[in-house]
C-alpha cells in the first residue's frame, strides 16, 4: 500500500500521518510504501512517526519504504543518513528503486 | 551580533498553539530572504531548526498550561541571520538530554522522540540554548557563505 501525504509535516500534522500509519497496522497492511514527493517541509516529529511505522511494520514481518521525497525531505534524509533506514528489503519487491 | 548599523531586528510573537508551527517558520524564512544572500538551502535548514525550536517550546508549554506567548527574534544582515526563540516552559537542561543511538542505527526505531537537538546542531552554524526554570531561549545562527563567526 501507498501513503502519499500531502503538505507539511510537523508537531500539528503529524497526529494524522501518525493515525493513517496505525491504521495500516490495524488492518495487518505491513508493506507500506511512503511518498514525500509533495511534503515541503518535514522536521524531527515526523521523521519519529516513521521511525515508529517502521518499527510496527517489521513487528509484523513486514517494512516500510520511502518512495519518493522532494528536494528539502531528501536533503533532510541526506543529513541523516535515512536513505539507509527506509531502503526496500522486501524480496518482493526487489529491484524497485528506494 | 548586536550593535551593527545594518542589522535589522523583526520579531513576532505567536500563541502557544501547533497550528502556528508553519506560521513561526514561514515568518522566519520571509525576514531571512530580505536582504540576506543566504542560499535557498540554508533558508530550508534555519526553517527545521526553528521549528524544532518552537515545536520544544510549544511542548513546553503544554506540559505546564502556560499560554503565554512564545516570542520568535530575529536579527538580519547581509551576511547571517540570528534567530532567538524564547519561551515560559518549565525548561530543561540540554546536557541532561539522554544519549540515542544514531539516526541510521536500527535501534534507533525505538525511540520517536529525541531527534530535534541533534537536527538543529546539524543545520545551523551555531546553536546556543539557555534553559532555566522559568523558560528556555534558544539562539541560532546561519551564515551567508564565505562568512566567519
Amino acid at each position: 500500500m501507498t501513503v502519499r501525504v500531502h503538505g507539511d509535516v510537523d508537531l500539528a500534522t503529524a497526529p494524522k500521518l501518525r493515525a493513517v500509519l496505525a491504521d495500516c497496522d490495524r488492518r495487518g497492511v505491513c508493506q507500506l510504501v511512503v511518498d514525500l514527493s509533495d511534503v515541503d517541509h518535514m522536521d524531527s516529529t515526523g521523521i519519529g512517526v516513521l521511525f515508529g511505522a517502521l518499527r510496527r511494520a517489521r513487528l509484523l514481518g513486514g517494512d516500510l519504504r520511502v518512495s519518493a521525497t522532494s528536494a528539502a525531505v531528501a536533503a533532510l534524509f541526506e543529513l541523516l543518513s535515512l536513505s539507509t533506514v527506509f531502503v526496500d528489503r522486501c524480496p518482493c519487491n526487489a529491484g524497485v528503486d528506494p | 551580533m548586536n550593535g551593527f548599523a545594518d542589522v535589522r531586528v523583526v520579531e513576532l510573537e505567536i500563541p502557544p498553539r501547533r497550528d502556528y508551527l508553519a506560521v513561526a517558520r514561514r515568518f522566519v524564512a520571509a525576514v531571512a530572504t530580505v536582504d540576506t544572500t543566504l542560499q535557498p538551502e540554508q533558508l530550508s535548514n534555519l526553517e527545521v531548526a526553528v521549528s524544532e525550536a518552537c515545536s520544544n517550546a510549544i511542548n513546553a508549554h503544554e506540559a505546564r498550561g502556560v499560554q503565554d506567548a512564545i516570542a520568535i527574534r530575529c536579527a538580519v544582515d547581509r551576511r547571517w541571520v540570528e534567530v532567538v526563540i524564547s519561551d515560559h516552559g518549565g525548561g530543561f537542561d540540554p546536557a541532561a538530554t539522554p544519549p540515542l543511538p544514531a539516526p541510521e542505527d536500527p535501534r534507533r526505531l525505538e525511540f520517536e522522540h529525541g531527534l530535534g537537538l541533534h537536527l538543529m546542531h546539524a543545520l545551523t552554524d551555531r546553536l546556543e540554548i539557555r534553559s532555566s526554570s522559568v523558560g528556555t531561549a534558544v539562539r541560532v545562527v546561519m551564515l551567508a557563505p564565505g562568512t566567519a563567526l
